[in-house]
């Protein structure tokens, strides 16, 4: 082989430059650390650590949320420990005013000091953190109690059923219930029972709109170019109004292909025209099912929706309208329609109220609070506390107008059908987009706590100075203190469970750090190795190259 | 009998032919470092010698030139043209491609996979404490920022695509321009060689243009039995010896792909025919413009998955964040919308102009289906994609279309959204009282159950085909890292291979000086031998003409 010096040049400089490249890789795997600096240096590599970067992501989210459930949850158990010891000192003061030597001066003492006590429930009941009331379940931005020991929330019948749960996630799919509600650790007395009984807490949905739409079992392998002048009339009616079928648009279908495609006859379909120029697909809905028939749909909910189909022949006596029917399997004049929504919400009729009950029960009717939801959106109603209120007649008045204020244009009716009939609530919000209505009604459940209630009890039989009532407070503070005690054991296992997590996602994390940097980090001193033996190479390539393509045979020469 | 004077003219042809293999010696090493240079050797022969009568043998009568020659393998230049187009579409690809790469910028602490992470992550902080403007202010800004990610992507690509469509404007100009030299070239030398001589130099520009020609397509080329020079591309004639026909762009009238960028060319031959090439620059620059299958990823291709990632992954965000309730117990805002619409006129533009312009279709009734109220969520929203899916496979000409769920519960087939239009909703982005934490409104303002079931979507394995949200932008970007590393291979081995053709071919045509040197010492010697024989041969005349017959004078 010839060999010339531009070859050696050409040599040396590749040979240099791969050498370079080499040494380019190893120098920014240094400079930044890690192994992989695209994607295409390692693509199985970089899909891991993208991996590996978005699992250790997640942990630090669930490390943060164990910590923030676990202050909250600390928050929770130390008012209740502080609650614990304060009924310990009220069952002391109970025992102490119970026997008989106490006179009526240390029976007011020892009120003063339980009505102390009761102020440091409230207190309590009202911890927070970082301005959130621990006990207020969803409402953490009111404080649990009033002033005077009356809850402060508006806690709903369904409330009582089913506690509101705030939930945290603290791993995949592992969810904890960091709330404690403030009904199970104070207690609650249910609201006033007659009220309970006459108005219904209940919800009903009714039954959406529908509309009109047809499966057309068309057959594709219909040949449209037999019409002798091209004039078959296809016409859809949608919702009453015409939209004519181009024929000069059926005659192309077979222009091409026999089936007929599908979508392209759909298309044609789809731009039938009316008389205003405005487009079918504006106004129904076409495509092909789940079953392969292609189906016609009005986009319009109700009895207004309708969908038909009308044939005109070829007045050349091609297509036939019996040959159209054929072909779009729909008889000439076959008509579908939707159907309108029905009314919702009729409520359980065994709760019944007389005029006699009206009456008697007016002021508890006027003090009730009732909540009515409406597709979503809820409202407290309360009867006008001027209304007068004689019998059902005013009762149902005075309901709607109470009703009317915050749902205007009846949206809402209440109404009773005579002395010992339910009263029964009634939406006409019936939405033409085929969602069915929706209405809850519900009432307050409660306003008072257990445990504030027998505070308020005690301190009376003390201000009269009743041992004998004083003395029966030891089993009711017994029970409150049972109470709070399973309430406490239940916040227990929660921390417990939470500090488990705790730890397990650290241990996860230091896992998932490890792997993320033996995927992602270079090896110093292996990359620091391999790059002095590039360097080696690099400088002897040099040297060598120095010595090789210098001299040639005019050096020589005399 | 040999004349007095034979020696003289043998000296005098020696003289001659030695002077010129030293110009052709002087014109290789000028030359040594001339790009398509091939080194030239002058061939010499002895004159007809004289036969000397009675059998004597012949005598010689000097020496002549045959022919100035050029070598040159003619097999290792088509294998070097061949190779070259590998080359230069491949090149071209990786360019592209780390481009792409650079432009994703993954693994990183900024890609866009860190964005998704961390809008998951603002949504558990916003699940534990809904009733704060901190949580929500927090969403609103990770939300902004994965839509800002996504249309800065989108925006990054449309830009490169631009970019491609230019390269390709230039790579034509140049092809042109040497398709034209070529031509020229072919007629000078075609008169140049009309005696039968060949052009040597002339013939090695012609080379080196088809070199520089081969890296942009797949050439075929051919010289007929009149001498006359061919290139073809494809079949057709770019160069008809004197003629050249030109490629000619002309703007498309309809978008080859859904979001492909404006005025994007066509390449055409200008006596009409499309142009098609199995390779070269001219390929790898169209194939990365137009590129949207899986078998040839292109930009659009990108652009394509993108789209799939935003519009799936929004309209799922969306179909969640619609059923919950804000702080004021409203219900069915969006929280991603398109270029800054509010939830309503969004809605609304979806029911009236979202499929190509026209109406979107209510699919309610044929993908609800089989589901049931008694069915979990879960349960039912399985049901619900299996149906979508019998859809798209029944309605072939709805590919590439989406569905979504709008906040009156039904759904709609629309286009896709464009990764390039998402905003956040314009409810949201002007109060964040909007973000529905809570899935029902007596849980305002403290649930976070809606925040979870948002949260949730990010384990949604059967979001994609290619699973969660997280996943896919997984597998784009190892998509993009596999294409890329394949480009990058060839390419460094296409230069290996390169490398060896251009030694083989050098080895041939390179001048080698020392090679000169020595030559031109030989003809230098030969030359001043020659010259010294004319010496020789003068005194030798002297003597006889001069010193002869005086004798006795």
């Amino acid at each position: 082989m010839r060999v010339t010096n531009s070859m050696m040049v050409n040599n040396m400089i590749y040979d240099l430059n791969v050498n370079l490249r080499k040494m380019n890789t190893q120098q920014s795997q240094l400079s930044t650390g890690k192994r992989v600096q695209a994607p295409s240096d390692d693509p199985v590599l970089a899909s891991k650590i993208l991996q590996y970067r978005s699992d250790l992501d997640a942990i630090d989210q669930y490390d943060r949320n164990v910590t923030d459930a676990l202050a909250w949850m600390e928050v929770t158990e130390s008012a209740i420990i502080d609650v614990n010891n304060v009924l310990l000192r009220a069952r002391e003061l109970i025992n102490q005013a119970s026997s008989e030597t106490n006179g009526p001066e240390e029976l007011g003492k020892i009120a003063q000091e339980i009505r102390q006590l009761k102020d440091q429930i409230i207190s309590d009941g009202n911890a927070s953190l970082a301005g959130r009331y621990v006990f207020s379940a969803f409402d953490k931005e009111k404080p649990f109690f009033k002033d005077d020991g009356s809850i402060n929330l508006d806690i709903t019948d369904s409330e009582i059923a089913n506690r509101s749960e705030i939930i945290y996630e603290i791993s995949v799919g592992e969810k904890i219930d960091v709330s404690t509600s403030g009904l199970d650790v104070f207690g609650f007395t249910p609201a006033d029972t007659i009220m309970t009984q006459k108005l219904p807490s209940d919800s009903s949905t009714g039954t959406g709109a529908t509309k009109a739409g047809m499966g057309v079992g068309i057959d594709f392998t219909t040949d449209f170019t037999s019409g002798t002048n091209d004039d078959a009339q296809v016409t859809i009616a949608i919702d009453g109004s015409a939209f004519n079928i181009d024929p000069a648009q059926l005659t192309v279908l077979n222009g091409s292909s026999n089936p007929i495609d599908k979508g392209v006859l759909l298309d044609v379909i789809r731009e039938a025209t009316n008389g205003s120029s405005q487009k079918l697909s504006d106004f129904a809905d076409v495509y092909i099912d789940a079953s392969g028939v292609p189906r016609i749909e009005s986009k319009t909910f109700g009895t207004t929706s309708t969908v038909q189909f009308d044939y005109t022949a070829d007045s050349g006596g091609g297509l036939t309208v019996a040959s159209l029917e054929a072909a779009f399997g729909v008889l000439d004049g076959a008509n579908v329609a939707g159907t309108n929504t029905v009314n919702a919400s009729v409520f359980d009729g065994s709760k019944t109220v007389t005029d006699a009950e009206v009456l008697t029960n007016a002021a508890e009717w006027k003090n009730n609070v009732f909540f009515v939801t409406l597709n979503g959106q809820t409202e407290k109603i309360q009867i006008d506390s001027g209304a007068t209120l004689n019998n059902v007649s005013d009762l149902q008045t005075a309901l709607n107008t109470a009703l009317n204020a915050k749902f205007p244009g009846s949206e809402v009716v209440a109404s009773i059908a005579g002395s010992g009939s339910p009263v029964v609530f009634t939406t006409n919000n019936m939405p033409n987009d085929g969602n069915p209505p929706e209405l809850q009604v519900e009432q307050v459940g409660t306003t008072e706590s257990q445990l504030m209630k027998d505070f308020d009890d005690l301190i009376s039989a003390l201000e009269v100075g009743d041992n004998d009532t004083v003395s029966t407070f030891i089993k009711k503070f017994d029970d409150n203190h049972a109470r709070l005690l399973t309430v406490q054991a239940d916040i227990g296992a929660r921390v417990n469970r939470l500090e488990l997590v705790s730890s397990r996602l650290g241990e996860n994390k230091i896992s998932m750090t490890k792997l993320l940097s033996s995927a992602e980090d270079a090896d110093m001193g292996e990359v620091i190795m391999k790059l002095k033996l590039s360097e080696n190479v690099y400088r002897a390539a040099l040297s060598t190259g120095a010595r090789v393509i210098q001299p040639s045979l005019v050096d020589f020469l005399r | 009998m040999a004349g007095s004077f034979l020696g003289l003219s043998i000296a005098a042809s020696g003289l001659l032919v030695n002077q010129r293999a030293l110009s052709v010696n002087a014109h290789n090493i000028a030359n040594a470092n001339t790009e398509g240079y091939s080194r030239q050797r002058m061939d010499m022969t002895q004159f007809r010698p004289d036969m000397l009568p009675g059998g004597l043998g012949s005598l010689g009568t000097g020496v002549d030139v045959t022919a100035v020659k050029q070598f040159r393998d003619e097999f290792m230049d088509f294998r070097f043209q061949q190779e070259n187009t590998v080359v230069g579409e491949w090149t071209k690809k990786e360019d592209i491609l780390l481009t792409l790469e650079a432009l994703f910028n993954e693994p990183s602490e900024s890609g866009i996979a860190t964005v998704v992470d961390e809008f998951f992550s603002s949504l558990q902080e916003l699940s534990k404490s809904p009733e704060l403007l901190e949580t929500r202010a927090l969403v609103r800004q990770r939300a902004i920022m994965l839509a800002e990610n996504l249309s800065h992507l989108s925006e990054g690509l449309h830009n490169l695509q631009q970019d491609m469509n230019f390269q390709l404007e230039t790579a034509v100009n140049e092809v042109n321009s040497l398709a034209d030299q070529i031509a020229e070239l072919n007629s000078v030398i075609f008169e140049s060689e009309l005696e039968g001589g060949v052009a040597n130099d002339l013939r090695d520009q012609r080379s080196l243009l088809v070199d520089k020609l081969s890296e942009y397509a797949e050439l075929q080329t051919f010289t007929d039995n009149q001498n006359r020079f061919f290139v073809q591309i494809n079949g057709t004639l770019i160069v008809s010896h004197i003629d050249s026909q030109d490629l000619v762009l002309t703007e498309r009238a309809d978008k080859k792909n859904p979001d492909d960028v404006a005025r994007l060319t066509d390449l055409s031959w200008e006596k009409g025919g499309t142009f098609v090439t199995s390779g070269g620059a001219l390929k790898g620059i169209m194939d990365m413009r137009d590129g949207a299958t899986a078998e040839s990823k292109g930009i659009p291709y990108y652009v394509e998955k993108l789209n799939e990632f935003a519009d799936t992954f929004i309209s799922e965000m969306n179909r969640v964040h619609s059923s919950g309730y804000d702080l004021d117990q409203n219900t069915g805002t969006s929280l991603f919308t398109v270029n800054d619409l509010s939830s309503a006129d969004y809605e609304n533009a979806i029911k009236t102009s979202g499929l190509d312009g026209n109406a979107a279709i209510d699919l309610t009734t044929v993908l609800t289906a089989g589901t049931s109220s008694s069915n979990t969520e879960a349960e039912n929203q399985e049901i619900i994609r299996k149906n979508t899916k019998t859809f798209f496979a029944n309605n072939p000409n709805y590919d590439g279309k989406s569905v979504k769920v709008l906040s009156d519960g039904r759904y709609y087939l629309s286009d896709r959204l464009r990764a390039s239009d998402i905003t956040i909703s314009k409810d949201v982005d002007s109060d964040l009282d909007k973000i529905a934490a809570s899935s029902t409104p007596t849980g305002v303002p403290g649930a976070g159950d809606n925040a979870l079931k948002l949260n949730d979507l990010r384990q949604d394995s059967g979001m994609f085909a290619w699973g969660s949200p997280e996943d896919f932008v997984r597998s784009l970007v190892s998509n993009l890292g596999v294409d890329a590393q394949e480009a990058k291979r060839i390419v460094s081995n296409q230069e290996a291979m390169m490398k060896q053709i251009e030694f083989f071919r050098q080895s041939a045509m390179g001048v080698s000086i020392d090679e000169e040197m020595a030559d031109m010492i030989r003809f230098q010697n030969a030359y001043n031998a020659s010259a010294r024989m004319l010496t020789t041969i003068d005194e030798m005349l002297d003597l006889i003409i001069n010193r002869l017959g005086t004798v006795g004078r």
